[in-house]
């Protein structure tokens, strides 16, 4: 643990920290670097909701780690419910590459075509220092809506993401993600959407 | 020995002339197949009276996979899982022993567990504080004697489901005289002791995520007991992923192989030399993975992953760094939720001992989640097209290929078995098994 509580690349990334043990986020209005990290993932939420996958995989790190774990319902003192033993999604680039390719780089992506119609809201963002100069830990909210064929509600994905966010020469990378989901079932159609 | 065909005409003659139960709008259950067609109204996917005497006749009746053993080594550990629509409470008692029980309160029914897991030596109702212990027998009432007086509490224990358990798999049946799981089973428990019983297996993580599904739970349960056609056609992405060896060679993306149904609805396919068919990552040539295996434990039970070829060599995954993801042990079960949707939960069993690197390999879903993508499209385009009146009353789904029996003559395995090109046979076995579960009580 580091002394402001924020993880540096070579702790787990899975781990998640409570904002306890945190430390404090960094103050917008004086630190520039939060807008541009603002700018990032707000960038990246458009990507990804006007379907340019392929350009979002360019913000992938080489070294990415990118997890979902599951989510169960226990008591209060068994802890929030978080099951890395599970994860809906557990990827490297590598493998984050065949599912990009599997949603948009083939013809035959029935899930993708026709393209559901996705709006990934990213709010409460809070921006941590870490060890490393060019690293950051930020955590966010994200709420995906989703419409698909003629479908009168939405759809919605909602959790909580902490991201390792690396600044180099060619803008930020994501190199560390994990999404924390609210749900404990999830629509099995979810399955290949990226929070 | 009867051959396959006589098997399946032997139970249509049992069914084709059965009385059946009468909707209420004046059609009778026997009008929703036709068993000269092979083909099934839609209707049966949306109907909600329909869906309650499935409830009644098949979920209510049949042996449901509700867990595995290893999910609960300590006494007190207790999962809530389904059967049907009814919520259950699965414990380990202090002696050790299994019991399944619903999860409602005898007293005025309020959820005993309100959590997925935990551990509690005895069971508390939050609402009025009667309690139970852990096979379901009501032990204790707050100001007892006040209240009830000396009384006797026998009457008042939980509904229990019965317990069968085996390779560890757990399962419940709420029949109150059920058969034995092996009976139930009948010929299938050959290949599901191929496939869970070659070695000592835990679930890789007892909390696996429920994941749900806007179609009904047949559209789901059929294709998994058979339908290889499917496979050059949906999942066709697959190909464009570079995962087969031989794109070239349609009967190579899994059309041909071996189907196996039985009487009793089960079925299931095997691919002989899966690794000629699927690329493996990293996997030589020679590795003896044997058998790819997926099929449906009628009604819902999903197995799906490599078996030996008969028992004579398994290779422990413990032993093997590089084990590739298709060699995790795969059980699933299916729990219908309304007419137009159902719940999947989904356990990755591994071998006891197995290696980190094997457990971290087998918690990889990238593969998993391209091929389940393309069957949920398929699944929830099915139910929508269900909902329409006239598809109701004209459409159909058609079993209209069989391919019939011709067991190899080395093959080692019972039940009815079509070696060659995938046809409907599997499946109409389920809808045959469908209708002798629905109409049982007219037999």
């Amino acid at each position: 643990m580091r002394p402001n509580g924020a993880p540096g690349p070579a702790n787990d990334p899975t781990v998640s920290l409570s904002l306890f043990e945190r430390g404090p986020a960094l103050n917008s209005a004086i630190d520039p670097i939060c807008g541009e990290i603002i700018n990032f993932l707000v960038r990246e939420a458009e990507m990804l909701d006007e379907d340019f996958h392929e350009e979002w995989l360019d913000l992938l790190a080489e070294d990415l780690v990118y997890r979902l774990p599951a989510r169960n319902t226990l008591s209060r003192a068994d802890g929030r419910g978080y099951d890395p033993s599970h994860n809906l999604f557990d990827d490297d680039k590598a493998s984050m590459r065949m599912r990009v390719k599997r949603s948009v780089g083939i013809a035959a992506a029935y899930d993708r075509d026709p393209p559901p119609r996705t709006r990934r809201m990213v709010t409460n963002i809070a921006v941590h220092v870490t060890d490393t100069p060019d690293e950051f830990f930020v955590t966010s909210y994200i709420l995906l809506l989703r419409s698909r064929f003629d479908d009168v509600t939405m759809d919605i994905l909602s959790g909580r993401r902490e991201d390792v966010l690396r600044r180099t020469d060619a803008g930020f990378m994501l190199a560390r993600r994990t999404i924390l989901p609210d749900q404990s079932q999830f629509g099995a159609t979810f399955l290949n959407v990226f929070l | 020995m009867l051959q396959s065909v006589s098997a399946r005409q032997v139970l249509e003659n049992t069914l084709i002339d059965r009385k059946s139960w009468r909707l209420q709008d004046g059609v009778d259950l026997r009008q929703l197949i036709d068993f000269e067609r092979r083909s099934v109204s839609m209707r049966v996917l949306t109907d909600p009276e329909i869906h309650r005497l499935e409830l009644k006749h098949i979920f209510a009746k049949a042996w449901i996979m509700v867990g595995h053993e290893s999910e609960l080594p300590e006494a007190g550990d207790f999962v809530v899982r389904y059967i049907g629509q009814d919520q259950v409470i699965i414990t380990r008692a202090t002696d050790g022993a299994i019991h399944i029980m619903l999860n409602a309160c005898s007293h005025r029914g309020m959820e005993i567990c309100r959590v997925d897991r935990g551990n509690a030596k005895l069971l508390k109702c939050p609402y009025h504080g009667w309690t139970f212990r852990s096979d379901g027998a009501l032990v204790g009432a707050p100001f007892e004697r006040e209240m009830y007086g000396d009384w006797d509490k026998s009457g008042y224990g939980l509904h229990r489901a019965n317990v069968a358990i085996r390779h560890g798999v757990i399962f419940g049946s709420f029949d109150p005289e059920p058969p034995t799981l092996e009976r139930w089973m009948g010929d299938f428990i050959w290949y599901f002791d191929q496939m869970y019983g070659q070695a000592e297996f835990e679930v890789l993580s007892g909390r696996m995520p429920r994941q749900t599904l806007k179609a009904n739970w047949k559209i789901a349960a059929e294709q998994q007991s058979g339908d290889g056609y499917h496979a050059a056609s949906l999942h066709r992405g697959l190909i464009d992923l570079g995962l087969y060896n031989n794109p070239s060679a349609p009967v190579d993306y899994g059309l041909d192989g071996l189907d196996v149904s039985t009487v009793a609805g089960h079925g299931l396919r095997i691919n002989e030399n899966a690794h000629a068919v699927l690329k493996i990552a990293d996997q030589p040539e020679d590795f003896p993975i044997g058998w790819f295996v997926t099929g449906c434990m009628f009604p819902g039970v999903m197995v799906a992953g490599a078996a030996n070829r008969g028992g004579s060599h398994y290779v422990s995954m413990a032993l093997d760094e590089k084990a590739p993801i298709m060699r995790s042990a795969y059980l699933g079960t299916i729990s219908p939720r309304t007419p137009d949707s159902y719940a999947m939960w989904n356990f990755l069993l591994v071998e006891k001992g197995a290696a980190d690197v094997v457990r971290e390999g087998m918690k990889k879903q990238a593969v998993s989640a391209a091929i389940g993508a393309d069957d949920y499209v398929a699944w929830e385009s099915v139910q929508r097209s269900a909902r329409g009146y006239v598809a109701q009353e004209r459409a159909s789904l058609n079993y209209n290929a069989l391919l019939g029996e011709n067991r190899p003559e080395d093959w080692p395995g019972p039940a009815l078995v079509h070696r060659g090109f995938s046809k409907d046979d599997n499946q109409w076995h389920f809808w045959l098994r469908w209708y002798d579960m629905m109409t049982a009580d007219f037999a």
